[in-house]
Protein backbone atom coordinates (compact mmCIF):
# COMPACT_ATOMS: atom_id res chain seq x y z
CA UNK A 1 0.00 0.00 0.00
CA UNK A 2 1.55 3.19 -0.83
CA UNK A 3 1.65 6.00 1.38
CA UNK A 4 -0.88 8.55 1.02
CA UNK A 5 -2.90 5.99 -1.47
CA UNK A 6 -6.71 6.76 -1.09
CA UNK A 7 -8.70 3.61 -0.40
CA UNK A 8 -12.56 5.34 -0.55
CA UNK A 9 -13.03 8.16 -2.07
CA UNK A 10 -16.93 7.67 -2.58
CA UNK A 11 -19.42 5.63 -0.42
CA UNK A 12 -21.91 3.76 -2.47
CA UNK A 13 -24.52 6.78 -1.21
CA UNK A 14 -22.09 9.06 -2.95
CA UNK A 15 -21.21 10.95 -0.10
CA UNK A 16 -17.73 11.81 0.38
CA UNK A 17 -15.79 9.19 2.20
CA UNK A 18 -12.04 10.90 2.48
CA UNK A 19 -9.62 7.93 3.41
CA UNK A 20 -6.04 8.65 3.48
CA UNK A 21 -3.96 5.37 4.16
CA UNK A 22 -0.43 5.08 5.49
CA UNK A 23 2.78 2.98 4.25
CA UNK A 24 4.83 1.43 7.08
CA UNK A 25 6.52 4.19 9.19
CA UNK A 26 10.15 4.35 8.44
CA UNK A 27 10.76 5.00 12.22
CA UNK A 28 8.07 3.31 14.37
CA UNK A 29 6.94 0.94 11.95
CA UNK A 30 3.95 2.33 12.40
CA UNK A 31 0.93 2.03 9.80
CA UNK A 32 -2.93 2.69 9.24
CA UNK A 33 -5.92 4.81 7.67
CA UNK A 34 -7.87 7.97 8.83
CA UNK A 35 -11.33 8.47 7.72
CA UNK A 36 -14.02 11.28 7.68
CA UNK A 37 -17.56 9.22 7.06
CA UNK A 38 -20.94 10.78 6.72
CA UNK A 39 -23.09 9.07 9.32
CA UNK A 40 -24.61 5.92 6.78
CA UNK A 41 -24.43 2.42 6.96
CA UNK A 42 -22.41 2.00 3.43
CA UNK A 43 -19.65 4.28 4.81
CA UNK A 44 -19.54 2.32 7.79
CA UNK A 45 -19.17 -0.88 5.32
CA UNK A 46 -16.52 1.28 3.38
CA UNK A 47 -14.21 1.62 6.14
CA UNK A 48 -14.44 -1.99 6.99
CA UNK A 49 -13.59 -3.07 4.29
CA UNK A 50 -10.71 -0.46 3.67
CA UNK A 51 -9.77 -1.89 7.46
CA UNK A 52 -10.01 -5.65 6.77
CA UNK A 53 -8.17 -4.71 3.40
CA UNK A 54 -5.19 -2.99 5.06
CA UNK A 55 -4.55 -5.18 7.48
CA UNK A 56 -5.38 -8.48 6.06
CA UNK A 57 -2.69 -7.26 3.98
CA UNK A 58 -0.74 -7.42 6.69
CA UNK A 59 -0.90 -9.75 8.08
CA UNK A 60 -0.67 -12.29 5.26
CA UNK A 61 2.96 -10.38 5.04
CA UNK A 62 3.77 -12.32 8.47
CA UNK A 63 3.92 -15.72 7.24
CA UNK A 64 2.02 -15.80 3.46
CA UNK A 65 -0.64 -16.55 4.94
CA UNK A 66 -3.91 -14.81 6.49
CA UNK A 67 -3.73 -14.84 10.25
CA UNK A 68 -7.87 -13.73 10.76
CA UNK A 69 -7.94 -13.84 14.16
CA UNK A 70 -6.26 -9.77 14.62
CA UNK A 71 -8.01 -8.93 11.34
CA UNK A 72 -11.81 -10.27 12.97
CA UNK A 73 -10.98 -8.57 16.24
CA UNK A 74 -9.75 -5.38 14.98
CA UNK A 75 -12.65 -5.10 12.22
CA UNK A 76 -15.03 -6.25 14.97
CA UNK A 77 -14.37 -3.36 17.31
CA UNK A 78 -14.25 -0.65 14.26
CA UNK A 79 -17.35 -1.65 13.06
CA UNK A 80 -18.81 -1.52 16.89
CA UNK A 81 -16.97 2.08 17.40
CA UNK A 82 -18.77 3.17 13.94
CA UNK A 83 -22.24 1.88 14.35
CA UNK A 84 -22.11 3.47 17.86
CA UNK A 85 -20.62 6.94 16.09
CA UNK A 86 -23.17 6.55 13.48
CA UNK A 87 -26.43 5.00 14.71
CA UNK A 88 -26.46 6.57 18.49
CA UNK A 89 -24.10 9.60 18.13
CA UNK A 90 -24.64 10.76 15.01
CA UNK A 91 -28.52 9.48 14.88
CA UNK A 92 -27.92 8.26 11.38
CA UNK A 93 -28.07 12.08 9.55
CA UNK A 94 -25.80 11.49 7.15
CA UNK A 95 -25.00 15.42 6.86
CA UNK A 96 -23.17 14.50 10.33
CA UNK A 97 -19.43 13.38 10.36
CA UNK A 98 -18.23 10.49 11.64
CA UNK A 99 -14.12 10.80 12.41
CA UNK A 100 -12.13 7.36 12.65
CA UNK A 101 -8.21 6.28 12.75
CA UNK A 102 -7.09 2.80 13.12
CA UNK A 103 -3.19 2.26 13.10
CA UNK A 104 -1.20 -0.82 14.22
CA UNK A 105 2.34 -0.08 15.92
CA UNK A 106 4.59 -2.51 17.67
CA UNK A 107 1.76 -4.93 17.76
CA UNK A 108 -0.63 -2.56 19.13
CA UNK A 109 -3.98 -1.62 17.07
CA UNK A 110 -5.82 1.52 18.28
CA UNK A 111 -9.03 2.91 16.69
CA UNK A 112 -9.93 6.11 17.43
CA UNK A 113 -13.87 7.39 16.41
CA UNK A 114 -15.56 10.42 17.43
CA UNK A 115 -19.18 11.15 16.46
CA UNK A 116 -20.87 15.05 16.16
CA UNK A 117 -23.58 13.93 18.88
CA UNK A 118 -24.25 14.80 22.24
CA UNK A 119 -22.41 11.79 23.71
CA UNK A 120 -24.11 9.58 26.70
CA UNK A 121 -23.65 7.99 29.84
CA UNK A 122 -21.30 5.95 28.87
CA UNK A 123 -20.53 4.66 31.96
CA UNK A 124 -23.47 3.79 33.12
CA UNK A 125 -23.82 1.80 29.43
CA UNK A 126 -20.42 0.14 30.11
CA UNK A 127 -21.50 -1.48 33.55
CA UNK A 128 -25.08 -2.80 31.72
CA UNK A 129 -25.26 -6.12 30.03
CA UNK A 130 -27.72 -6.79 27.86
CA UNK A 131 -30.45 -9.59 28.73
CA UNK A 132 -30.34 -13.04 27.50
CA UNK A 133 -33.61 -12.32 25.06
CA UNK A 134 -32.81 -8.54 24.46
CA UNK A 135 -31.72 -8.18 20.55
CA UNK A 136 -29.78 -4.67 21.65
CA UNK A 137 -26.96 -3.89 23.86
CA UNK A 138 -23.69 -5.99 22.87
CA UNK A 139 -21.89 -3.66 20.95
CA UNK A 140 -20.11 -2.31 23.98
CA UNK A 141 -20.11 -5.91 25.68
CA UNK A 142 -18.18 -6.17 22.81
CA UNK A 143 -15.57 -3.53 23.51
CA UNK A 144 -15.51 -5.08 26.89
CA UNK A 145 -14.57 -8.72 25.49
CA UNK A 146 -12.33 -7.70 22.72
CA UNK A 147 -10.25 -4.14 23.19
CA UNK A 148 -7.15 -4.39 25.58
CA UNK A 149 -8.11 -1.03 26.63
CA UNK A 150 -11.44 1.57 26.55
CA UNK A 151 -11.37 4.69 26.77
CA UNK A 152 -14.86 6.97 26.17
CA UNK A 153 -14.43 10.98 26.39
CA UNK A 154 -16.00 12.54 29.38
CA UNK A 155 -18.89 13.85 27.26
CA UNK A 156 -18.95 9.81 25.58
CA UNK A 157 -18.84 11.36 21.58
CA UNK A 158 -14.76 10.34 21.33
CA UNK A 159 -14.09 6.19 22.47
CA UNK A 160 -10.25 4.70 21.95
CA UNK A 161 -10.13 1.29 21.67
CA UNK A 162 -6.65 -0.26 22.22
CA UNK A 163 -5.80 -3.98 21.19
CA UNK A 164 -2.93 -5.80 21.94
CA UNK A 165 -2.10 -7.77 18.96
CA UNK A 166 -0.43 -11.23 19.67
CA UNK A 167 0.94 -13.37 17.69
CA UNK A 168 2.34 -13.36 13.96
CA UNK A 169 0.70 -9.79 14.15
CA UNK A 170 2.74 -8.93 16.70
CA UNK A 171 6.13 -10.19 15.49
CA UNK A 172 5.37 -8.60 12.20
CA UNK A 173 5.47 -4.89 13.70
CA UNK A 174 8.94 -5.66 15.91
CA UNK B 1 -30.44 -18.54 -0.39
CA UNK B 2 -33.21 -20.70 1.42
CA UNK B 3 -34.20 -24.25 0.90
CA UNK B 4 -37.13 -25.55 2.81
CA UNK B 5 -39.19 -28.38 3.40
CA UNK B 6 -41.69 -29.61 5.89
CA UNK B 7 -41.05 -26.91 8.44
CA UNK B 8 -37.55 -27.02 8.07
CA UNK B 9 -35.48 -24.43 6.32
CA UNK B 10 -31.42 -24.01 5.68
CA UNK B 11 -30.79 -20.38 5.18
CA UNK B 12 -27.30 -19.61 3.72
CA UNK B 13 -26.06 -16.12 3.80
CA UNK B 14 -23.77 -14.86 1.71
CA UNK B 15 -21.29 -12.14 3.24
CA UNK B 16 -21.50 -10.41 6.04
CA UNK B 17 -24.24 -10.80 8.86
CA UNK B 18 -23.44 -6.82 9.74
CA UNK B 19 -26.25 -3.69 9.99
CA UNK B 20 -25.61 -3.03 6.45
CA UNK B 21 -27.24 -6.49 5.28
CA UNK B 22 -29.15 -7.11 8.14
CA UNK B 23 -32.67 -5.97 6.88
CA UNK B 24 -32.37 -8.15 3.91
CA UNK B 25 -31.72 -11.41 6.08
CA UNK B 26 -34.27 -10.12 8.18
CA UNK B 27 -36.85 -10.16 5.18
CA UNK B 28 -35.76 -13.92 4.19
CA UNK B 29 -36.06 -15.49 7.85
CA UNK B 30 -39.35 -13.78 8.38
CA UNK B 31 -40.40 -14.87 4.77
CA UNK B 32 -39.49 -18.30 6.13
CA UNK B 33 -41.18 -18.53 9.69
CA UNK B 34 -44.45 -17.28 7.78
CA UNK B 35 -44.08 -19.94 5.30
CA UNK B 36 -44.29 -22.30 8.52
CA UNK B 37 -40.45 -23.46 9.19
CA UNK B 38 -40.11 -24.25 12.99
CA UNK B 39 -36.68 -25.83 12.30
CA UNK B 40 -34.53 -22.74 11.14
CA UNK B 41 -30.71 -23.58 10.16
CA UNK B 42 -28.36 -20.84 9.64
CA UNK B 43 -25.37 -22.25 7.70
CA UNK B 44 -22.60 -19.96 8.02
CA UNK B 45 -20.47 -21.05 5.59
CA UNK B 46 -20.00 -18.05 2.96
CA UNK B 47 -20.05 -15.23 6.22
CA UNK B 48 -16.84 -14.08 7.22
CA UNK B 49 -17.83 -11.57 9.99
CA UNK B 50 -20.61 -10.78 12.49
CA UNK B 51 -21.40 -7.70 14.13
CA UNK B 52 -23.92 -6.99 17.10
CA UNK B 53 -26.89 -5.95 14.86
CA UNK B 54 -26.23 -9.34 13.24
CA UNK B 55 -26.51 -11.40 16.78
CA UNK B 56 -29.54 -8.90 17.54
CA UNK B 57 -30.80 -10.70 14.64
CA UNK B 58 -30.61 -14.15 15.30
CA UNK B 59 -31.81 -13.71 18.85
CA UNK B 60 -34.78 -11.83 17.28
CA UNK B 61 -34.97 -15.03 15.14
CA UNK B 62 -34.51 -17.57 17.91
CA UNK B 63 -36.97 -15.43 20.21
CA UNK B 64 -39.54 -15.92 17.56
CA UNK B 65 -39.30 -19.54 16.88
CA UNK B 66 -39.21 -20.52 20.30
CA UNK B 67 -42.34 -18.71 20.59
CA UNK B 68 -44.07 -20.77 18.38
CA UNK B 69 -42.56 -24.06 19.73
CA UNK B 70 -39.49 -23.87 16.82
CA UNK B 71 -35.63 -23.51 17.42
CA UNK B 72 -32.95 -22.09 15.39
CA UNK B 73 -29.68 -23.38 14.91
CA UNK B 74 -26.32 -22.16 13.45
CA UNK B 75 -24.11 -24.43 11.42
CA UNK B 76 -20.35 -24.50 9.61
CA UNK B 77 -19.21 -21.09 12.33
CA UNK B 78 -15.63 -20.02 11.71
CA UNK B 79 -13.22 -20.30 14.82
CA UNK B 80 -13.44 -16.38 14.99
CA UNK B 81 -17.45 -16.45 14.94
CA UNK B 82 -17.73 -19.75 17.30
CA UNK B 83 -15.47 -17.43 19.67
CA UNK B 84 -18.00 -14.39 19.19
CA UNK B 85 -21.04 -16.83 19.84
CA UNK B 86 -19.28 -18.12 23.26
CA UNK B 87 -18.21 -14.42 24.10
CA UNK B 88 -21.34 -13.22 23.70
CA UNK B 89 -23.33 -16.06 25.40
CA UNK B 90 -25.28 -17.04 22.34
CA UNK B 91 -24.43 -20.59 22.63
CA UNK B 92 -27.04 -20.54 25.60
CA UNK B 93 -30.08 -19.26 23.42
CA UNK B 94 -29.62 -21.95 20.33
CA UNK B 95 -26.83 -24.70 19.04
CA UNK B 96 -23.72 -23.06 17.56
CA UNK B 97 -21.90 -26.02 15.71
CA UNK B 98 -18.32 -25.00 13.75
CA UNK B 99 -17.04 -26.15 10.34
CA UNK B 100 -18.40 -29.57 9.25
CA UNK B 101 -21.17 -29.80 11.89
CA UNK B 102 -23.68 -29.97 9.58
CA UNK B 103 -24.10 -34.12 8.76
CA UNK B 104 -24.46 -33.97 12.29
CA UNK B 105 -21.36 -36.46 12.94
CA UNK B 106 -18.27 -35.62 14.96
CA UNK B 107 -17.62 -31.98 15.11
CA UNK B 108 -14.75 -30.27 15.55
CA UNK B 109 -15.14 -27.08 17.48
CA UNK B 110 -18.81 -27.42 17.82
CA UNK B 111 -20.24 -25.63 21.32
CA UNK B 112 -22.80 -27.68 23.19
CA UNK B 113 -25.67 -25.51 23.20
CA UNK B 114 -27.87 -24.98 26.49
CA UNK B 115 -31.01 -24.79 24.73
CA UNK B 116 -34.21 -23.41 25.60
CA UNK B 117 -36.43 -25.49 25.22
CA UNK B 118 -39.35 -24.75 22.79
CA UNK B 119 -42.36 -22.90 24.25
CA UNK B 120 -40.10 -21.57 27.11
CA UNK B 121 -39.54 -18.44 25.17
CA UNK B 122 -36.94 -16.02 27.36
CA UNK B 123 -38.99 -13.52 29.40
CA UNK B 124 -40.20 -10.60 26.84
CA UNK B 125 -39.70 -12.59 23.36
CA UNK B 126 -42.09 -11.84 21.37
CA UNK B 127 -43.85 -13.09 18.23
CA UNK B 128 -43.22 -11.71 14.63
CA UNK B 129 -46.45 -9.69 14.21
CA UNK B 130 -45.78 -7.75 17.43
CA UNK B 131 -44.44 -4.42 17.71
CA UNK B 132 -41.58 -4.50 20.52
CA UNK B 133 -37.55 -4.27 20.69
CA UNK B 134 -37.04 -8.44 20.50
CA UNK B 135 -38.45 -9.39 17.59
CA UNK B 136 -36.91 -9.82 14.18
CA UNK B 137 -38.15 -6.23 13.15
CA UNK B 138 -36.66 -3.98 15.54
CA UNK B 139 -34.21 -1.90 14.49
CA UNK B 140 -31.07 -1.47 16.85
CA UNK B 141 -32.34 1.33 18.60
CA UNK B 142 -30.00 1.41 21.65
CA UNK B 143 -26.35 2.31 22.19
CA UNK B 144 -25.01 -0.91 21.05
Amino acid sequence: MRSGQALTETSESGSPVRVQSRAPDRHDGSMGFTAVLPSTMEAVEGAARDFRRLFGVLSRDVAGHADPDPVFSGELLLREALLNAVLHGNGSEAQQNVYCAARVKRGNLLIVVIDQGQGFDWQAAMARDAAAHECTGRGLRIFRMYATRVRFSARGNRVALLKRASGDWKREQE
Amino acid sequence: MTTQDAGVAVIRPVGDIVAASVPDLRTEMRGSIAAGARRVTIDLTRVEMIDSVGLGLLIAAHNSLTRVGGELSVINASKEILDLFVAMRMHQHFSVRGAGAASGGAVSGAVQPNTVPPGAAAPGAVGLNQAGSNQMGSNHAERA
